[in-house]
């Protein structure tokens, strides 16, 4: 086991949201692989979590997706962001800045 | 919205499982291919970047369970165990199971079966075009007497109202049938105005409709057939039109056959056109018996067309009969359903589904008092399962489905139950007047219906109990005590004993209340002796019997041959059997007296010995064709009540108008006695009549009564000894006298019967309830017997201590019952006023009852217990 730490909870959805606004639709493998170079391997990530994640934003209504063909010219499954999603991650990014602001003051007073 | 979209995803989830689960793997390949590929570039092996691959991705079996649990599937997982856990309950506790179920599946099966009644006579429509704008119309007199129209107000309405686009006559009659090859049959039959089926949109299947040409007098005679009588007595033959048939003796051409579903005016199966009604032209105004339809004008309404009316009759009557005298009527205007299904804002439908709901609200109350009596006994299970880690919510739900389990049970049960009774029901109506059209049955709404009540029997009943005892269960440790109470249940099944005592009470004191019409009506119909007596109508018609005499020595003649036969203990006729609608017609007592409208009737001498009846006052009719004194009458006592009561009566004359049939000139009669008040019209109440002699007025039809000595079958020797004086005539309508009284009452024996059933499921509900209560009260007690017992209590003590658990609330719900059953009665009673007298002694009965049986089913338990060993009881936990 990976001595790096787990993904933090809820974060998945907000990594995944950022990567398809910064990359267009992407297939499972490409989001899994742009996770883990911008991380630089800093995460343990399952590339498999992925699935239940882009389900779960798909049910939402966050992300649609759509068969496609793949760089290696095999049919693949393209997620794309809505707006609801686009909306959702601006939103999401707000908080989590605040959230990283309050506690790094809270950690930084200790 | 993301919320419930997230939901309706993992709902439907499961739906498209296969399908997800298919492009799930087809999704993960691609991922490992691509993801094996870049090891590859990166040196490994092939087998080497595979399995690196496949490190990385990280088990695609979790993945997939991941996957399908967020799409919903570990949601139905958790349905699927409760479930199980329900039905595993369902066989560890059969009785207890049963009692719920029974309880349930009472007040869901009565419920049903009322409203599958009532829903089915209320929503009945005939096959009509636009059927809400298809009016019968008919008249009604200043006593509330309901009538059809005569034919001359028929021609002017038609003729002269705005209101309605077109307006038919019809009138019905048993018309003997004969056709080439076959005897002849007597068939209901209705002679109709030649607009008829087209205004109420109705088409032949097979030839064509009357043309107005068919309905002048001097016409050719033509006929329509019904479907079924065009099956049974031609086998479905194309070439029936344009066959001649003779109808009463007289040929005439079949033209069209209806089809099945066309039965108007309710049973019809042959139409003549109105020209051929005898005797037609020369009907006055007060002989209304004709069925008028009329179909309302675009944009007009009901009350438009009845304004109308009442102006066109308000402008003839004046020329016939004083207003606001007796013989004056009115028009009405209903819907041509409502003519045969009641008004639609009838109070009794409404009553009834009222008790029904009574009744479903007495089984899901019984129900939630045997689940709080039991959940005693379950806070241990529930504390181990809060112990493993449940949430009160996840033990609601549990015991929730194990409640939707028996409520599913239930509702099947009491939809077979309603099925069955709606079945019976169509058996027993059938044939009683109802039309063809309404059907009764569980159709899809009735299903529906079950679902629906069984799901909020499943709230209704399982709700506050499963709350209450898993939030026992998350107080309280496991292992511990096995049968303390959850907290408030001893409130809870207080109350709702107090509640099932209190409605069962007002069910019954309002059953017993509609009930009693139905009684009354029966018992007063009990004056004539019907045992025995059987009736067959007999026409007499033919050149031979054409004068009023050679009708009336033909009957006696008939009769006296009966008479001679010793199977045959008496034999009389009569021109309307006794419990059915007879013609009102207008009677003067005397000079000074203003005319009165009254039920007339000519019947033989032998009429009211046959019967049982004897006079009230005076004499009966002499058995002779000329009475000793003269021109002579009888009257009922209801009518001597109306004129100076049984004595004053006597003596007096009285004059019958002319019937138009029989030619001008009425005779003044002698009233020479007074007879026991005998309904000849519709329930509750029995009217003033009128008897004629049977000389007097011989009708061409007449109702043939036989009492038959000892137990032996007299039809044929009926038909044996017609045959020897004419073989031509026939015998026809054969019922025993006692069905002319029940097929008047049926609404009446219906709605008893209905409201009887459902106060006997309410009282026994009660008992299981109060029965439940007790049993686990003292089951939960029997340590604490043990210890009375040994300590000196003596078992009368212990009955008395356990009985007092149920009885306290049951006398609080007797209380509160009673005073709401005089209210329910009172209600009941200006409601539906012929139900009679309401208040006290119908509620103060109903209470005893209801209080001795819910101390019976106290007691029973109570001295089970009561009777333990107290060894064996106090070892007991």
């Amino acid at each position: 086991m990976s001595a790096s730490p787990e993904v933090p909870y809820g974060t998945l959805d907000l990594m995944v949201l950022k990567t398809l606004d910064g990359l267009g639709p992407l297939h499972g493998y490409g989001i899994a692989r742009r996770i883990e170079q911008v991380t630089g391997g800093g995460l343990a990530l399952n590339q498999g979590t992925i699935y239940p994640a882009l389900l779960r934003l798909e049910q939402k209504g966050w992300v649609k997706s759509s068969w496609g063909t793949s760089d290696n010219n095999r049919r693949a499954r393209f997620y794309a962001l809505t707006a609801a999603g686009r909306r959702q991650l601006s939103a999401e990014q707000d908080l989590w800045a605040r959230t990283v602001a309050m506690v790094g003051r809270l950690l930084g007073q200790e | 919205m993301t919320r419930l979209r997230v939901w309706i995803a993992r709902i439907v989830g499961p739906v498209v499982a296969r399908r997800r689960d298919a492009r799930l793997r087809e999704e993960i390949a691609a991922h490992l291919e691509a993801l094996a590929a870049e090891h590859e570039r990166r040196g490994l092996s092939p087998a080497a970047a595979r399995l690196a691959a496949s490190r990385d991705f990280g088990g695609t079996i979790a993945t997939v369970e991941a996957h399908r649990a967020q799409a919903g599937l570990a949601w139905l997982d958790a349905l699927a165990r409760d479930l199980a856990l329900g039905l595993r309950r369902l066989r560890l506790e059969p009785w207890f199971s049963a009692a719920v179920v029974a309880a349930l599946a009472i007040g869901i099966g009565g419920a049903v079966a009322v409203v599958g009644t009532v829903t089915a006579i209320s929503w009945a429509t005939p096959p009509f075009r636009d059927p809400a704008a298809v009016m019968a119309v008919s008249t009604i007199d200043a006593r509330g007497r309901r009538g059809d129209v005569s034919w001359p107000d028929f021609v002017d309405w038609r003729d002269q109202s705005r209101a309605f686009n077109d307006m038919a006559a019809f009138a019905s009659a048993s018309m003997a049938l004969g056709s080439e090859g076959l005897a002849a049959e007597r068939v209901f039959g209705s002679h109709v105005t030649a607009n008829t089926f087209g205004l109420l949109g109705l088409a032949p299947m097979l030839g064509r409709d009357f043309a107005a040409a068919d309905d002048r007098a001097g016409a050719a005679p033509v006929a329509i057939l019904g479907a079924n009588l065009w099956e049974s007595r031609f086998g479905r033959d194309p070439a029936v039109i344009g066959r001649v048939v003779t109808i009463d003796g007289v040929a005439h051409t079949v033209v069209g056959v209806m089809p099945p579903e066309v039965t108007f005016p309710l049973q019809a199966a042959l139409w003549v056109p109105m020209a051929h009604r005898p005797g037609l032209a020369t009907l006055g105004r007060e002989r209304r018996t004709f069925g008028v339809v009329g179909r309302l004008s675009a944009g007009t309404g009901r009350d438009a067309a009845l304004a109308e009316l009442v102006g066109l009759a308000a402008a003839s009557s004046r020329l016939t009969a004083p207003a606001e005298s007796d013989v004056a009527f009115r028009p009405t205007v209903v819907e041509f359903r409502e003519r045969f299904l009641g008004r639609s804002d009838d109070p009794v439908p409404l009553a009834l589904l009222g008790a029904a709901a009574m009744l479903l609200a007495i089984g899901c109350a019984t129900a939630a008092t045997l689940l709080f009596a039991r959940s005693a006994f379950r806070v241990d299970e529930m504390a181990m399962r809060t112990a493993l880690g449940a949430t009160r919510g996840r033990l609601v739900q549990q015991l929730l489905l194990e409640c939707a389990v028996l409520a599913a049970l239930a509702g099947g049960v009491g939809l077979a139950g309603a099925a069955v009774a709606l079945q019976w029901f169509a058996r027993v109506l059938s044939g009683s007047g109802l039309p063809p059209w309404v059907q009764f049955g569980v159709d899809g709404r009735v299903t529906l219906l079950a679902v629906a009540i069984s799901a909020s029997a499943v709230l209704v009943g399982g709700l506050a109990p499963g709350w209450r005892l898993a939030g026992a269960g998350q107080r309280q440790a496991p292992g511990g005590s096995r049968t303390t109470r959850p907290s408030g249940t001893r409130r809870w099944i207080g109350g709702l004993v107090v509640a099932e005592t209190a409605l069962t009470l007002m069910l019954l004191a309002g059953a017993a209340h509609l009930g009693a019409a139905a009684v009354a009506i029966r018992r007063a119909d009990q004056v004539i002796a019907t045992d025995g007596v059987i009736t067959a109508q007999l026409t007499v018609a033919g050149p031979a019997y054409a004068t009023p005499e050679q009708r009336s020595s033909f009957i006696a003649r008939y009769l006296d041959r009966l008479r001679q036969r010793g199977e045959i203990a008496a034999a009389t006729a009569a021109s309307a059997p006794p419990f059915s609608g007879t013609p009102l017609r207008r009677v003067a007592l005397d000079d000074a007296s203003p005319e009165v409208s009254v039920r007339v009737l000519s019947v033989d001498t032998g009429y009211f010995a046959t019967l049982g009846l004897a006079a009230v006052r005076g004499r009966l009719f002499a058995p002779t064709i000329v009475d000793p004194d003269g021109d002579v009458v009888m009257v009922n006592a209801r009518f001597a009540a109306t004129h100076g009561g049984d004595a004053a009566i006597l003596g007096r004359r009285v004059r019958v108008a002319p019937s138009p049939t029989e030619g001008p000139g009425g005779a003044w009669r002698l009233v020479i006695g007074v007879t026991p008040s005998v309904r000849q019209g519709a329930p509750p109440d029995a009217e003033p009549a009128v008897y004629l002699p049977l000389t007097a007025e011989p009708p061409t039809t007449v109702y043939v009564m036989v009492r038959a000595a000892g137990g032996t079958p007299v039809a044929q020797i009926l038909r044996d000894e017609l045959q020897a004086l004419d073989g031509g005539l026939p015998l026809f309508g054969w019922q025993p006298l006692a069905w002319y009284s029940e097929i008047s009452r049926w609404t009446h024996r219906t709605i008893g019967s209905i409201v009887a059933t459902l106060g006997t499921l309410a009282l026994t509900l009660a008992a299981l309830g109060i029965y439940a209560v007790t049993a686990y009260a003292a089951a939960r007690r029997t340590k604490e017997a043990g210890i009375r017992i040994a300590i000196g209590a003596t078992r009368r003590d212990l009955v008395r201590l356990f009985v007092r658990s149920a009885a306290w609330p049951a006398a609080v719900g007797v209380g509160l019952g009673l005073v709401g059953a005089v209210g329910l009665t009172r209600v009941l009673q200006s409601l539906i006023p012929e139900t009679g007298q309401a208040g006290w002694p119908v509620a103060v009965m109903a209470a005893a009852l209801v209080a001795v049986v819910a101390v019976a089913a106290a007691v029973v338990p109570a001295r089970r217990v009561a009777n333990v060993d107290p060894v064996s009881a106090l070892r007991c936990d």
